[in-house]
């Protein structure tokens, strides 16, 4: 007993180490200098620009909105914003080129460790870089608003928001994963990636808009998907509007659940189909 | 008795492939009901290698030595058959059979592109446990040997062909792997780099006792390295001994080398070599038997500037082989 339980320490231990590594490596494999980056930057600058004017313009009267004060949409959008670096941040879109030009074989396959982990390790360094740019940037746009920002003062509600987030950048990987995972099955993989990564994960999780500004309808069919639960609901707790916060964390824990499931699936029989056709 | 390290039982191993008709009509049908037909990779090969063997895999293109390779390192599912390496079944990717094999494929890298080769030797340290202390030893052998002192804090991307493979075998022998694969290991190096690598292998082989299967096009690398050749035509097996065995098929023929002075006339030739003339240079294979008549000929010969015996360098045995099986 108190055998297995010394090597499965041992084991954590490693495996904490060898995630050190693999974040580094990530980390400087990515800020190899790339031009596209710059673009991307500016991009998201821009967005939030736009976006913080466009409130700013709809709150000129000085009456709240949609059950928004001005003040709590601008904490919104800047919270939405960095955590749409840690949440959504991810480096796990490589696998699918991975899988199609057969480095999953030679880098991935032939080691001895857990491939999921291994990239949800590298997911970290994305997430870095991204939070890295989007400090300033958030910074900016608080500066440009005059740090009219609304934040909570009890401890709990922080701590309760860190496990919301935690939780959701846990569910971001294994969703990022399972579609990478049509690199095994189709040729063209950046249309899933599109639709998924961005249309669906983007909106849904209300990047662009706080996701109760629409009819109730919709609002009913996106809250049966995952994606609100990624960045909606933990700001929205954070801002003070969500009175059960134990619900979502239930509601996040069976949706991992059900992600981790469908990906080990799709990871065994893709590795049987790959081997099909001679990956 | 050497145990053996792995067995192959009555392997099997297809692929599918779409085939589709030419033209528009042919890729809109084969994308509502692509129509796949099966390709028989291996069909039924057994075969046995013991501890610290070092055998050589021959075959031309697409007969299926790299899926031979890669059901036997687990990155491929059979379709029939057994196959056990270190008592393991490879599919299962036990991380205890994982680390004691590599593969190492010519053209396919573990390095990372854009990072220096040190990087990845730092990441296998920690994959495959290996103490620092013991770690550094090896490293700094292997960097030794191989010559790469250099190179391995430079990017990856920056390194040429060689130096590439270089430094991958280092991260693949690291952790020092009881079975090792290597698949064209001096593809598109150069004769220096070959020699090297070669060296390298057999070095490797002699001091740790590892079981090695490798392939390569280059018959002096098999011929230098193997004591055992396996040859597959078609997915089959086609020959499973020592390299004496089947020099010995062949050893009734010779290659006579002559370079000449000048042309021979057609007229002055004995029959079976006038279909054979060249200039300034002929080689002709020849029975022994007819070694005789041919050389008391020759001599005579004032066209005749230099002449020499070999036997069949190993290129031809193998393409004469291939050809009986065909006929």
């Amino acid at each position: 007993m108190k055998r297995t339980a010394l090597s499965l320490l041992k084991q954590i231990k490693n495996n904490l180490i060898l995630g050190q590594r693999l974040y580094l490596i990530a980390l400087q494999d990515s800020f190899i200098f790339r031009l596209n980056f710059l673009f991307l930057r500016l991009r998201n600058i821009f967005f939030l620009l736009s976006i913080t004017f466009l409130w700013l313009s709809l709150y000129q009267d000085g009456s709240d909105l949609f059950g928004y004060s001005k003040e709590k949409m601008l904490t919104y959008i800047i919270f939405v914003a960095l955590l749409k670096g840690i949440v959504l941040g991810t480096k796990t879109n490589d696998l699918a080129p991975t899988i199609k030009n057969g480095e999953l074989t030679f880098r991935y396959l032939i080691r001895p460790w857990n491939i999921a982990w291994v990239w949800f390790c590298q997911d970290w360094a994305a997430k870095s870089i991204d939070l890295f740019f989007l400090l300033p940037e958030v910074f900016f746009i608080a500066f440009i608003v005059g740090f009219s920002i609304w934040l909570p003062h009890s401890l709990l509600t922080w701590l309760i928001f860190i496990i919301l987030v935690f939780l959701a950048v846990i569910f971001n990987f294994l969703f990022r994963f399972i579609i990478s995972l049509s690199g095994f099955w189709w040729e063209e993989v950046w249309a899933p990636n599109w639709l998924f990564g961005i249309v669906l994960l983007e909106i849904f999780s209300g990047v662009f808009f706080p996701l109760d500004i629409l009819p109730s309808l919709w609002q009913k069919v996106i809250y049966w998907t995952p994606f609100p639960y990624l960045l909606f609901f933990p700001v929205k707790f954070l801002l003070g509007q969500v009175s059960s916060p134990y619900s979502v964390i239930l509601i996040l824990l069976i949706w991992i659940f059900l992600a981790a499931i469908v990906m080990q699936n799709l990871w065994r029989r893709g590795l049987k189909t790959y081997s099909a056709f001679g990956g | 008795m050497k145990k053996d390290w792995v067995t192959v039982k009555n392997l099997s191993k297809y692929y599918r492939v779409i085939r589709k008709e030419p033209g528009l009509k042919g890729t809109l049908k084969s994308f509502w009901k692509p129509r796949y037909e099966v390709i028989k990779a291996l069909r039924n090969i057994s075969f046995s290698l013991k501890a610290g063997e070092l055998v050589g895999f021959i075959g031309p293109n697409g007969a299926g030595k790299t899926t031979t390779l890669k059901i036997l390192s687990g990155l491929l599912y059979p379709d029939q058959g057994e196959v056990r390496v270190l008592g393991k079944i490879p599919q299962q990717r036990h991380f205890s059979f994982l680390s004691q094999i590599s593969f190492v494929m010519g053209q396919k890298k573990q390095l990372w592109w854009n990072l220096p080769p040190w990087e990845t030797y730092q990441l296998n340290k920690i994959v495959y446990q290996i103490p620092e202390k013991v770690f550094k030893q090896r490293l700094e052998k292997l960097i030794h040997l191989l010559e790469v002192e250099d190179l391995i804090h430079l990017p990856t991307k920056r390194l040429s062909l060689g130096q590439r493979m270089k430094c991958e075998l280092i991260a693949a022998l690291l952790h020092q792997p009881k079975v090792l694969f290597l698949d064209e290991p001096t593809i598109g190096l150069d004769v220096v780099m070959q020699k090297k690598i070669r060296d390298f292998i057999k070095e490797y082989n002699r001091e740790k006792k590892a079981t090695i299967v490798l392939t390569s096009h280059y018959m002096r690398d098999l011929e230098e390295l193997a004591q055992r050749i396996i040859i597959i035509h078609q997915g089959q097996i086609v020959f499973d001994g020592p390299w004496e065995k089947i020099r010995n098929y062949y050893s009734q023929q010779k290659l006579v080398k002559i370079r000449l002075r000048r042309q021979l006339e057609k007229a002055d030739c004995p029959q079976f070599i006038v279909p054979l003339l060249q200039y300034p240079e002929m080689k002709l294979f020849i029975n022994r038997s007819q070694l005789n008549s041919l050389l008391s000929w020759l001599s005579s010969r004032p066209e005749v500037e230099d002449l020499a015996i070999k036997d069949l360098p190993i290129e031809e045995i193998i393409r004469r082989f291939y050809n009986q099986l065909r006929n």
